[in-house]
């Protein structure tokens, strides 16, 4: 028995009616969306009526998707926890009497302030966000996924799970082992698809080493993950896929969107395509203008969900986005080297803009050092001042660490053009993150 | 439930699962199949809580 036909087996495309649409037909088909849930959002959910007023807009006022860019005001987490606080625990952030149809509850972690509270229907669950680049890397039923995953409070893998249900894959469930009995099991049971964040696949990998386990020789044939600054980077790419011997997918989502997920290309490693069918993007100026194509600026978000649609949804994330078609066959918009920085977490020194991300990747460039790494943000007498700390890599011997603390001092230097503390620690010295690593500390006051 | 609206719903079922095949057959979308195969798997679910079949019979032929 087969789950596919013989035909859609063989497609190289999730849905390649849609992935393949011509931009101007799938923009056609954005409008219609957008017209829909704009007017539903306005008569069903308190929020957008509110916000709506206050900018004297009308669902009836979007004509074209340059209405929409225009008119429409964006929404911030902050926003939405504010309603959502006014009114506990959903406030006027969801459709109004939908209570008995939500089938999910996440919240995000509350890291940066109060958490989001975010309910689902089951039909916003079914998006499939993950599988269209599973299939597009040739991941098919017969594979079997390793969630190496706590499951917790947030939505991430979660998506990923039920996507696993939809492709009709094996699932192999992990929460609660320690990552020995991670490593155990995957040997016994000899999954093909490892789900984890890049930093804990790296923690899996190194401990299998210290078991005397080769994981390379697994039989792990693709590392998918989500969650961090992942594989569309060369450097963490290519350090996983000597860990694991295996294909590194990378996926950007945002939680707070469901799945509005960006995937892997599997014709241009250095790109991310948004699928599409879930929602709809702008890139923004700071000015909150339209950003032209192949411009850099926010990721502004609309997802097409059922109970709690967020539409115009500031992700704070730094990205350039292209509309052009890829040589993949795929018409949606594609990233190019996924999320650039932060909003938030940008610093500037010296009158530089730089994110923490761009530091991170020359890290990983450098030899001797290994992707263990944290940034501090903190500001000084002439402005933000960034220290980086960064462990060796195992055979580099402690008569080395000046040099290399030099090397990394002028190659920051040279690429970012500003001047940064960097301390060279032994291996093992930072901590080590079963979730997301935790690589940015921003020790910056508030304004 | 009544006999009549047994026999109804297994003809629904038996037209539903025809469909499915044909969409199979000229979509070759795996997204679609995937939804089908669900689809195929509720109503399936809903004969075998009526006692009208047992699931071996339809879902690894």
């Amino acid at each position: 028995m087969q789950i596919y036909s013989k035909r859609a087996a063989a497609s190289p495309y999730w849905n390649e009616y849609m992935e393949t649409m011509p931009r101007e037909k799938l923009d056609q088909l954005h409008l219609r969306r957008i017209q829909r849930l704009v007017k539903y959002a306005y008569e069903n959910i308190p929020m957008y009526r509110d916000l709506y007023d206050k900018a004297n807009v009308k669902p009836e006022d979007i004509k074209t998707l340059d209405d929409f860019a225009e008119k429409i005001p964006t929404i911030d987490k902050p926003d939405v926890v504010r309603y959502q606080g006014d009114n506990p625990p959903f406030g006027g952030s969801i459709v109004k009497d939908s209570e008995e149809y939500i089938s999910f509850y996440f919240q995000t972690s509350g890291t940066t302030g109060a958490p989001l509270k975010e309910v689902g229907y089951y039909r916003d669950m079914m998006s499939t966000g993950w599988v269209f680049k599973w299939w597009a890397h040739g991941i098919r039923p017969n594979d079997i996924f390793y969630v190496a995953f706590p499951f917790g409070t947030f939505m991430a893998f979660w998506c990923a799970y039920f996507d696993a249900i939809a492709l009709g894959a094996q699932i192999i469930t992990s929460g609660g082992l320690t990552t020995e009995q991670r490593v155990r099991q995957i040997m016994e049971l000899n999954p093909t698809v490892l789900l984890a964040t890049p930093t804990y696949a790296m923690r899996i990998a190194e401990v299998a080493r210290e078991m005397g386990i080769d994981p390379a020789k697994s039989s792990i044939k693709f590392v998918t993950s989500a969650g961090e600054p992942g594989y569309v980077l060369p450097t963490i790419r290519e350090a996983a896929e000597k860990a694991w011997g295996a294909k590194a997918l990378d996926l950007y989502g945002i939680s707070d969107l469901w799945g509005s997920t960006s995937w892997h290309c599997p014709s241009h490693l250095d790109r991310l395509h948004l699928t599409e069918t879930i929602a709809y993007p702008l890139v923004l100026d700071e000015a909150g203008k339209k950003v032209p194509d192949g411009g850099k600026g926010e990721w502004v978000l609309t997802n097409y969900a059922t109970i709690m649609p967020l539409i115009k949804y500031r992700t704070h994330d730094v990205v350039e986005w292209h509309r052009e078609s890829c040589d993949c066959g795929r018409t949606w918009v594609w990233l190019r080297d996924g999320v650039l920085g932060r909003t938030d977490q940008m610093v500037t020194i010296k009158g530089a803009n730089v994110y923490p991300t761009a530091i991170q990747t020359i890290i990983g460039e450098t030899g001797g050092l290994t992707e263990n790494l944290e940034i501090h943000i903190a500001t000084e007498e002439e402005g933000d001042a960034v220290t980086v700390k960064v462990e060796t890599a195992p055979e580099i011997s402690v008569e080395r660490y000046e040099e290399l603390r030099k090397n990394l001092v002028n190659e920051l230097r040279y690429r970012i053009g500003v001047n940064m503390k960097v301390e060279i620690l032994p291996p093992k010295s930072l901590p080590r993150y079963e979730v997301k690593a935790k690589r940015v500390f921003d020790h910056r006051k508030k304004k | 439930m009544e006999e009549n609206l047994r026999k109804e719903l297994t003809q629904k079922i038996v037209t539903i699962r025809r469909l499915g095949e044909e969409v199979r057959k000229a979509a070759g979308i795996p997204c679609i199949e995937s939804d089908m195969r669900f689809i195929d798997i509720n109503c399936t679910s809903s004969l075998w809580h009526l006692g009208e079949i047992d699931y071996w019979e339809y879902e690894l032929k």
